[in-house]
C-alpha cells in the first residue's frame, strides 16, 4: 500500500501545524506576562536601563536634593540669625510643581549657595553665612555643612 | 518536582490564564474608568487650545476620538486598543523630550498599559453602545451574553502584582526603612503646610516605611491568591487612598483603584450589579 504524500509531509514537517486561536492566546499571555514581571529587572537588579522595561520607582526622587538643618548668620561676635531651609530661601513652602521642576535643589556646595541666594544678598558687611545640616538624596540623607555659604562676602570689612 | 506535576502547574495557570473566561461586566467597568481618567489626565493638555499644528491637532482629533468611544463602547476593544497607543505614544513624546516631561511618569505608563491589555479581554460586551448594535440586530430571544475572554484582566492583574514587587525591591534599602526617604518626601510636600508636623516624629515616618515595605511585598503575592484577596483589595484600597490623600500621586492612585475590578471574581461583580438593579432573583 502506497503512503498518502499528504500525511507523509504532515508528519515530517510540524513546524507548518496551522496556529489555532488557543495556541495564539497562550502565546500572547506568556510572552505578555514575562514583559511585565521581568521587564523591571535588568534595570533595577543590574543598572542596565531602558525606557521600554519601565523600573517601578516612583516617588524615589521626590524630595531629593532638599536641605534638612540650620542656616545661620554669623559676625565676629558670633551666630546673629538662625533660619529654616524654607526662610533660607525665601519661600513659605516648596511650590505645587513637579519636584524636578524645582531649580534650587541642591547637589553640590555651589547649589547651596544658590539655594539661600536670597540670604546672601541681604547679609551686611562682615556677617557670613553657614550651613548645618543634611541634604537629601536616594541614598538619605548625606551632611553637606558648609561653613561660609556666601564668598563675596568673606573679604568684606 | 516530577512531570505530571509540572504539567498540572502549567495547564492551572494557563487555566487562569489564556483561557480563562466569564463575566465581562467587570471589564466594562474598567474600560469606561480608565477612558475617563485618560479624558481627565491629558484633556487639558491635548485641548485644541492647548495645540499647535496640524500634526499636534491630529493627535488631538484621535486622543479624544477613541477616549469617548472608549467610554461609550462603540467598537470598544479596537477603541481601548488605539486610546492605549495613543498614550503609550505621548509616553514615548515624553521619554523623547518631544512632548511634556511628564508624559514620561509612571503613572502614564501604568494607564496605557492598561489600556493596551484590557484590550485583550472582551470589554465591550457590557455596557457598551456595541451591546446595545447586538440587540438590535440580532434576532434573539434573549439578550446577548455578557461573557467572554478574561485574558487581558488576567494580565492587569499580573502588571499590578509586578508593580507592587518592583516598587517594594526599589524601597529594600536602609534609606527607605529608616525612614529618611519618605521624609524627604514629605519634606517636599508637606514642609510650610498644615501637616508639617509629621516631619517632627521620624520613628513614625520609619515605621510607616516599614509598613508601607511589608504590604507592597505582601501585596504582590495577595492579590493573586484567592484566600488572601479580599483582605489584600481592603489593604490596598486603604494605602492607595492614603497615598492620593497625602502625596500629589496625579491619575496614579484612582488608575490603580480601577484595575483593582481584574483582582474581582468577574461572576461575584455581576451579581452585585444584577442585585444594584434590582435583579435578585437572576444573581441567585
Amino acid at each position: 500500500m502506497t503512503p498518502d504524500p499528504q500525511s507523509m509531509m504532515d508528519q515530517a514537517s510540524p513546524a507548518f501545524k496551522p496556529l489555532t486561536m488557543t495556541s495564539l492566546r497562550r502565546y500572547v499571555f506568556f510572552a505578555l506576562a514575562a514583559f511585565i514581571l521581568l521587564g523591571p529587572a535588568p534595570g533595577q537588579l543590574f543598572d542596565k536601563r531602558s525606557p521600554w522595561l519601565r523600573e517601578w520607582v516612583m516617588y524615589s526622587g521626590v524630595g531629593v536634593g532638599l536641605p534638612k538643618g540650620v542656616f545661620t548668620v554669623q559676625d565676629a561676635s558670633g551666630p546673629v540669625a538662625d533660619y529654616t531651609p524654607l526662610q533660607a530661601a525665601g519661600l513659605e513652602r516648596y511650590p505645587l510643581i513637579v519636584h524636578y521642576f524645582f531649580d534650587k535643589r541642591i547637589f553640590e556646595d555651589a547649589d547651596l549657595t544658590r539655594y539661600a541666594a536670597d540670604l546672601c544678598e541681604g547679609l551686611l558687611p562682615g556677617q557670613h553665612l553657614s550651613f548645618d545640616g543634611v541634604v537629601g538624596t536616594r541614598k538619605g540623607w548625606v551632611p553637606m555643612p558648609v561653613t561660609n555659604l556666601c564668598a563675596q562676602t568673606e573679604d568684606a570689612p | 518536582m516530577r512531570n505530571g506535576q509540572v504539567r498540572n502547574i502549567v495547564h492551572a495557570i494557563t487555566q487562569w490564564g489564556p483561557e480563562a473566561i466569564g463575566s465581562t461586566r467587570a471589564a466594562g467597568l474598567m474600560r469606561m474608568g480608565l477612558g475617563a481618567i485618560a479624558l481627565i489626565r491629558f484633556g487639558k493638555e491635548l485641548a485644541p487650545y492647548a495645540i499647535n499644528g496640524l500634526i499636534g491637532l491630529s493627535l488631538t482629533v484621535l486622543f479624544f476620538s477613541f477616549a469617548f468611544t472608549t467610554i461609550l463602547g462603540i467598537r470598544a476593544r479596537l477603541s481601548v486598543a488605539g486610546l492605549g497607543a495613543m498614550i503609550m505614544l505621548f509616553y514615548a513624546f515624553g521619554l523623547n523630550g518631544i512632548g511634556l516631561v511628564t508624559w514620561a511618569h509612571h503613572h502614564v505608563y501604568l494607564l496605557g498599559m492598561a489600556c493596551l491589555l484590557l484590550s485583550l479581554s472582551d470589554c465591550g460586551k457590557s455596557f457598551s453602545v456595541d451591546r446595545l448594535r447586538a440587540m438590535a440586530t440580532e434576532d434573539r430571544a434573549r439578550p446577548p451574553a455578557e461573557f467572554g475572554s478574561l485574558l487581558g484582566q488576567r494580565l492587569i492583574a499580573l502588571q499590578l502584582s509586578a508593580l507592587y514587587f518592583w516598587t517594594a525591591v526599589d524601597k529594600s534599602d536602609w534609606a527607605f526603612v529608616s525612614g529618611q526617604r519618605l521624609e524627604q518626601t514629605m519634606t517636599w510636600v508637606h514642609s510650610g503646610r498644615a501637616l508639617e508636623f509629621v516631619l517632627h516624629w521620624p520613628a513614625l515616618l520609619a515605621l510607616a516605611s516599614i509598613i508601607v515595605l511589608v504590604v507592597e511585598y505582601w501585596l504582590a503575592v495577595a492579590i493573586l491568591m484567592a484566600r488572601w484577596r479580599q483582605a489584600a483589595i481592603l489593604v490596598g484600597l486603604t494605602m492607595h487612598i492614603s497615598f492620593y490623600l497625602l502625596l500629589p500621586v496625579n491619575t496614579y492612585s484612582i488608575t490603580v483603584i480601577v484595575l483593582y475590578l481584574a483582582l474581582l471574581d468577574p461572576a461575584a461583580v455581576h451579581r452585585f450589579i444584577d442585585c444594584m438593579l434590582g435583579y435578585p432573583e437572576v444573581a441567585r
